[in-house]
């Protein structure tokens, strides 16, 4: 199916929904609920990607009379994902600290790796991968919701300021500056802990 | 132990692409469904899609009153009796009233 039916089909729903078919809505869920849980997953604890993937939903939902059907559906929720995503850091946040030492010794190994290019090498081992995103997970972990929103839809993700902007809802200089400043701290966090 | 930053970025990304895909509660759709079916539609369309049809048959069924009781001897009421007593002619009440 083409880009354009997708979009015609989804119109359609949403359509339906507006005028009262709540039922309806269930496609739209069917259709886009691995879309979301992709990009939730790349966020959040994956023992939570269910929790916010619903919130996401919910929030699509309430706000559907605001789509305008002027940009893809699927680029809409995507908008709201991050979002969501954001506001469950923001949630999370409040009165939390973890410390270096909730790393194991595999992962204090890795962390001393990191910097040489050789990791790719390093995490071939299955057995690695786990801990190499448990030690980025923690390093995400000591920045700001919103240092962690914008370094990890630029840098790791690599989207481009402008796509970054728009997921946010920030303007193109906030998130350069943001992400400028992100980058540099998290380098520092993996630098303190060896 | 200095790093350089765009060394750090790569690797970081690399691992940032080893995360597993995020296994869904096999029964998201229903509780999602639940919680939307539970906010219900807007009250504002709600109210539109019962407030209009009913308007248009009352405003019918008054033209249509309108149309016979004006081309009518009788008034409406009279003739709706009729009607209800299966008189249409209006021959009974003719009768008890000696007319």
């Amino acid at each position: 199916m083409t880009g354009k039916h997708k979009t015609r089909d989804d119109d359609q729903t949403i359509r339906r929904v507006l005028d009262g078919d709540v039922n309806a809505f269930e496609l739209l869920v069917r259709k886009y609920q691995n879309h979301t849980a992709r990009i939730v997953g790349n966020h959040v604890p994956h023992a939570r990607v269910s929790e916010v993937v619903q919130t996401v939903f919910i929030n699509a939902f309430r706000s559907l009379k605001t789509y305008r059907g002027d940009r893809p559906f699927q680029n809409w929720l995507s908008r709201i994902s991050v979002r969501c995503c954001y506001d469950f850091w923001r949630d999370e946040y409040r009165c939390r600290e973890t410390p270096v030492s909730s790393l194991g010794k595999e992962s204090h190994d890795l962390l001393e790796h990191l910097g040489t290019g050789r990791a790719e090498e390093i995490f071939e081992a299955q057995s690695n991968h786990a801990e190499a995103v448990q030690i980025l997970d923690w390093a995400l972990d000591q920045l700001s919701p919103e240092d962690r929103m914008v370094v990890t839809l630029t840098a790791l993700e690599e989207k481009s300021v402008a796509e970054a902007a728009e997921l946010l809802g920030w303007t193109s200089v906030n998130v350069k500056v943001r992400a400028h400043r992100a980058r540099k701290r998290l380098k520092k966090i993996i630098e303190q802990a060896n | 132990m200095k790093f350089q930053t765009g060394n750090l970025m790569q690797v970081l990304r690399v691992i940032h692409r080893l995360r597993p895909e995020p296994e869904l509660d096999p029964w998201l759709t229903g509780s999602i469904m639940a919680a939307v079916r539970g906010l219900g539609i807007p009250f504002d369309r709600q109210f539109l899609r019962l407030a209009l049809p009913v308007s248009a048959v009352a405003c019918a069924a008054a033209a249509v009153l309108f149309a016979v009781s004006s081309t009518s001897l009788h008034g409406s009421d009279s003739l709706l009796m009729n009607y209800a007593m299966g008189d249409p002619n209006g021959l009974l009440t003719l009768a008890n009233f000696g007319m």
